[in-house]
């Protein structure tokens, strides 16, 4: 045959195609990130924002280097490694030191991400395979807290933010006193509620001005940015209202049997990292089950583990360790609940 | 092209969507969901994709119920991941269908 024969493409169904993708869902994440980031330097100052900062570029940083190493595209510009920096950094006290918060970012994609195979394989949350590893590693810097709005915040680091790598970070008790507003201390709610039987105002811890991790303060804001996500579909709404649910029924039940010794649900919803954590690290898409029942059980076991945790564990907080023990749970979770096909019936199932 | 009576409508496609979606790399599962929330059936096409891309065949026709599958093409639609997940379906439908010739031969 003489000349060029034309070109035909033959595809299959469906030819068209929804819009977002996944690095227009993981920039919609970051989007929503954004507003905890703005608030965290607003009420910690200039270390939060170097905190952040350096979180992020060590898992940039990391994530390139996996490629490099595993001789694949690039995937950094999928965003995905920025989210992981972004809510590491919002889990870390303000005045955490950097090279630690660096240490914990390259844990976090290198071992929580890339050994899996990238995104998509990964079992665990990475930030919070980061952030445990670092709670480990370096048991006293990570509760270490510092007061909200203190003075001169935008000028002056917080003294153990510039830690030399391998040394010991200062005390920060002594400065803490020193910058203080009146009636701010740096204990977190939690902390106060659970050694020291304070309790800390309602509104006071749903509008964030406590002291805390960075961005885990404002139970108010956090739910505002995942509203914007579930608005734009880019979030299951199940599984933070699961987590949420299980975790007021639970710590609701202890309340009533015993309200001297326990704390109200309230105060429990609002306090420490349950919001942050409920909305933006158990809704993890890639560490979540994909079935919608097992959707609520995940939740619901989160949001368990994390009451329980928090009142019979030796620590204040609960909520890493309960969003972990869920991502490892969560295969299990989806092979039991595989949805049941249309016009099914319940015997039919396990044919 | 005769148009006949079984044509039940006809794609014209914008040059946006020619250059779209489809001829994107798939990436990989991101287990968002999207694609359990639209199959009319029910099915889990996350887990039947990740199934096909290792030819496990006859596991998505045993345990996950591939032939209840009727190719509507949601679950491609709605991927964030432009995995062409219909399309595997087709095709592992296809290789089944292939082997069971074969042992009844």
């Amino acid at each position: 045959m003489a000349g060029k024969a034309p070109l035909v493409e033959i595809r299959t169904s469906p030819h068209i195609h929804d819009t977002p993708s996944v690095d227009t869902i993981m920039r919609n994440v970051v989007y929503a990130l954004t507003p905890l980031c703005l608030l965290a330097v607003y009420q910690f100052g200039i270390s939060a924002l170097a905190l952040i900062l350096v979180s992020i570029a060590a898992c940039l940083a990391t994530e390139t280097l996996f490629c490099k190493l595993g001789r694949q595209e690039t995937t950094v510009s999928d965003y995905s490694a920025v989210i992981t920096g972004i809510l590491l950094a919002l889990t870390l006290p303000p005045g955490f030191p950097l090279w630690m918060a660096a240490v914990a970012g390259f844990v976090a994609i290198a071992l929580g991400k890339a050994l899996f195979g990238g995104l998509g394989n990964n079992v665990l949350n990475p930030a919070l395979v980061g952030r445990a590893f670092v709670q480990a590693a370096f048991p006293v810097a990570i509760t270490t807290w510092t007061p909200p709005l203190a003075r001169g915040r935008f000028g002056e680091f917080i003294p153990s933010t510039w830690t030399w790598p391998f040394l010991e970070p200062p005390a920060t008790g002594d400065w803490s006193e020193l910058v203080a507003i009146d009636g701010f201390s740096g204990a977190t709610p939690l902390a106060l509620q659970k050694f020291e039987q304070i309790s800390t105002e309602p509104w006071a811890l749903f509008t964030g001005m406590t002291s805390g991790s960075t961005g885990e303060t404002s139970a108010v804001l956090i739910l505002l940015c995942g509203a914007y996500l579930v608005f734009r579909r880019m979030m299951d709404w199940r599984i933070p209202a699961a987590t949420l649910l299980s975790a007021l029924i639970t710590s609701g039940a202890f309340y009533l049997a015993d309200p001297e010794r326990f704390p109200d649900p309230g105060f429990m919803l609002l306090s420490g990292g349950l919001m942050l954590g409920a909305v933006f690290m158990a809704s993890d898409m890639v560490a979540s089950p994909v079935t919608p029942l097992g959707i609520w059980i995940y939740g619901a076991l989160i949001g368990f583990l994390t009451i329980i945790i928090r009142l019979f564990g030796g620590l204040p907080e609960g909520v890493m360790y309960a969003i972990l023990l869920g991502n490892a749970a969560s295969p299990l979770i989806a092979a039991a609940t595989q949805p049941r096909i249309y016009g099914a019936r319940p015997r039919d199932d396990k044919q | 092209m005769p148009v006949t009576k079984a044509i039940s409508g006809i794609v014209v496609l914008n040059e946006e969507a020619e250059a779209g979606r489809h001829l994107e790399k798939p990436r990989a599962c991101i287990k968002c969901g999207h694609c359990l929330d639209a199959c009319p059936i029910n099915l889990n096409p996350s887990q039947l994709g990740l199934l096909a891309a290792k030819r496990l065949y006859e596991t998505m026709e045993q345990n996950y119920h591939l032939n209840d599958c009727f190719e509507c093409g949601c679950c491609s639609y709605v991927c964030p991941s432009a995995i062409p997940l219909v399309q595997y379906f087709r095709i592992a439908k296809a290789i089944n269908r292939e082997r069971r010739e074969k042992v009844d031969a």
